[in-house]
């Protein structure tokens, strides 16, 4: 009985991870791709140096930007079973591209607000806060994260 | 002080190199935070707590560099590079180091 009830419990998380967490996908990306429409003019470049520098004399700075996602009990409990059979883990693929195109948006704002409209030599690096990696075995709660950074000018 | 992550300051010239500069931190946030983001795990989203981390991190790794560049006489930090590593669940750990450098600004040709 003890079980049924824990196994019926697990259902429902999973059933409320899977409407809620679609939603919550559904809504981000909504969000994303209109920001990302805004600063479309914006210049991004993985470039070591500037590339089409304005004349006009000004000062680089640095501009950061950085992106916590958590997955859902669904996207979990999916990616759980696919552990089992192998293959890719679209369902993860996408919330890391989430945690980046935040983390990117974030860091182009920071530099617009800084006065500039291009960023080059951009790098992503990423963190374990969850100590996932730490205890593999207790499967604590799997996140995104990501920081993006770069140098920000201004083009010609 | 000019803080940039490409190799020279564009518009400056680099007259003096100091040598490497880092900071580093470690944080970590309150419980509360913790179990508001495992309630989190179950719907999806942004964890804004965790995301807070990052920021506040970052910004003391910089800071503590930009304090050791300053005591060498430096007025910029050049190739300026981020590391992470995970201590424990909730926290973590974030380096910043770079080049602290004298640099002049570019007399117009």
């Amino acid at each position: 009985m003890d079980q049924l009830i824990a196994l019926v419990i697990s259902a429902v998380v999973i059933v409320v991870g899977l409407i809620a967490g679609k939603a919550t996908e559904k809504r981000h990306l909504a969000s994303l791709s209109q920001r990302e429409a805004e600063l479309a003019h914006m210049w991004v470049t993985t470039l070591r140096q500037p590339h089409g520098v304005s004349p006009a004399p000004h000062t680089p700075a640095l501009a950061c930007g950085e992106a916590v996602i958590a997955s859902d009990a669904f996207k979990s409990w999916a990616t759980g079973l696919r552990n089992i059979f192998g293959g890719e883990a679209k369902n993860f693929g996408r919330l890391y591209s989430r945690a980046r195109r935040e983390a990117t948006l974030r860091m182009l704002e920071d530099a617009r607000r800084q006065g500039f409209d291009a960023v080059c030599n951009v790098r992503h690096i990423s963190t374990d806060i969850g100590g996932n990696a730490e205890r593999p075995a207790k499967k604590g709660m799997p996140m995104a994260t990501c920081i993006a950074f770069g140098t920000a000018y201004k083009r010609a | 002080m000019i803080v940039v992550n490409t190799e020279s300051v564009n518009g400056y010239d680099i007259v003096e190199l100091k040598g490497m500069v880092q900071g580093n931190t470690v944080r970590a946030k309150h419980m509360g935070r913790d179990i508001a983001a495992s309630f989190k795990n179950m719907v999806g989203g942004e964890l804004k707590g965790y995301t807070e981390l990052l920021t506040e991190s970052r910004r003391e790794a910089l800071t503590r560099m930009l304090q050791q560049a300053q005591e060498l006489g430096a007025n910029a930090v050049v190739n300026v590079r981020f590391t992470t590593s995970a201590i424990t669940a909730g926290a973590a750990e974030m380096m910043a180091y770079g080049t602290a450098v004298v640099v002049t600004p570019k007399l117009p040709q």
